[in-house]
């Protein structure tokens, strides 16, 4: 037969066991309880700090803000920040018979770089456009215009801009 | 230190004798009136097993059934709740006992909840507060039938009950439908047996006899 487990007297090892048991729990609870009660401390400390700090900003913008940025400044700003190396090296690199450069203007409202030479022949525009784009993978320089279309006169001064038709040229970053 | 320290003693509580004893041998052995005092007969049996109840002596309780009997009854289905099943074994052990359910305790055996256990309260009170009084721990207090239902004896296969005849009471526990064959009859007696039973309840083995 089953025996019968009966007693009164409630065995101290298992109140011991339960204890500890319990006691764990509780600890871990209450661990548990501090460490988001400490995290949600932090998290409203740095919030207030992050809210005076933004608060301290606005204050201090409002009262040591720069004017407003003028047109030119604004122009000169994007040519400061805009890349003229490659269209500069383009056009030091250039080296076609024929063509000479006669004037290089940068629109700076626009962030464009236009060049002009005057050439011997109007068919050299299409050679001058090719050496421009020479080496890159994609063209950068393109004829905007060919005009006044002539022959170079034979008494013309070394060293003064040549007659001839003169082709323009605009610098289209095909990077950016 | 004693080495008797930290093994317990064994303490065999009726309503007009007490034993005391340690590794299944009973050392002292005290009779009184059932009339006198529990905690009185609690005393004396200190001031003569004083070896055996020392200060800081684990102790370990038995009880014979005049006080602390069986009570059997029907478990109703739907019970739900351990409150609830021992609200309804109180009840049944004061009709048993005719005594106010208020005033008794019952231990129940969660795997046989229709055999409970009921003892007087007044009877605990005063076995714990002798307990206190004289700085013994109490590691266990349960019925002496509860003990022998544990024992070798009856646990076989082909045990269905047993009968345990103590001196202020017998107790059956089991089946009463099973024939004789198939139920243990054990006897705790107040003198020692010149040998001890293997088979016999581990608590004060020396006075058991197996049948």
């Amino acid at each position: 037969m089953k025996p019968i487990q009966i007693e009164f007297e409630p065995s101290r090892t298992i109140s011991i066991v339960w204890g500890c048991v319990l006691a764990i729990t509780a600890g871990a609870a209450l661990s548990t309880a501090y460490i988001v009660w400490k995290n949600e401390s932090r998290a409203s400390a740095l919030r207030v700090e992050r809210e005076a700090a933004e608060r301290d900003h606005r204050a201090y913008i409002a009262t040591h803000a720069p004017p407003a940025a003028t047109k030119p400044q604004l122009a000169a700003m994007r040519l400061l920040q805009a890349d003229l190396n490659r269209p500069f090296a383009t056009i030091e690199n250039m080296d076609e018979p024929g063509a000479q450069l006669v004037a290089l203007s940068i629109d700076n409202a626009a962030g464009n770089v236009r060049l002009e030479y005057v050439l011997d022949s109007i068919p050299r525009a299409s050679s001058v456009t090719a050496a421009l784009n020479a080496g890159m993978p994609r063209p950068a320089w393109v004829l905007e215009s060919v005009s006044g279309a002539g022959k170079q006169s034979s008494g013309q001064v070394p060293g003064q801009p040549s007659t001839g038709p003169r082709g323009s040229w605009l610098w289209r970053d095909p990077g950016g | 230190m004693s080495s008797g320290w930290s093994r317990p003693t064994d303490v065999y509580l009726g309503q007009s004798v007490a034993l005391a004893g340690r590794d299944g041998v009973a050392a002292v052995v005290v009779r009184f009136p059932p009339t006198l005092p529990l905690l009185r007969a609690l005393t004396q049996l200190q001031e003569q097993a004083s070896e055996l109840l020392k200060s800081g002596t684990r102790l370990r309780v038995r009880l014979s059934p005049a006080l602390c009997p069986l009570v059997r009854f029907e478990v109703p289905e739907g019970i739900r709740s351990w409150k609830e099943l021992e609200t309804i074994a109180s009840a049944h052990a004061a009709n048993a006992m005719d005594v106010p359910a208020p005033q008794l305790v019952v231990g129940i055996d969660p795997l046989q909840p229709g055999c409970v256990a009921a003892m007087p309260r007044v009877v605990q009170e005063v076995i714990k507060g002798w307990c206190r009084q004289g700085k013994f721990k109490l590691v266990s207090l349960a019925p002496l039938w509860s003990e022998a239902s544990q024992c070798a004896a009856v646990r076989g296969a082909a045990v269905t009950g047993f009968v345990l005849r103590e001196p202020d009471g017998t107790t059956g526990v089991g089946s009463d439908s099973e024939p004789d064959n198939a139920h243990a009859e054990l006897t705790f007696q107040l003198d020692a047996m010149e040998t001890l039973n293997a088979a016999a309840p581990a608590f004060l083995r020396s006075h058991w006899q197996v049948a």
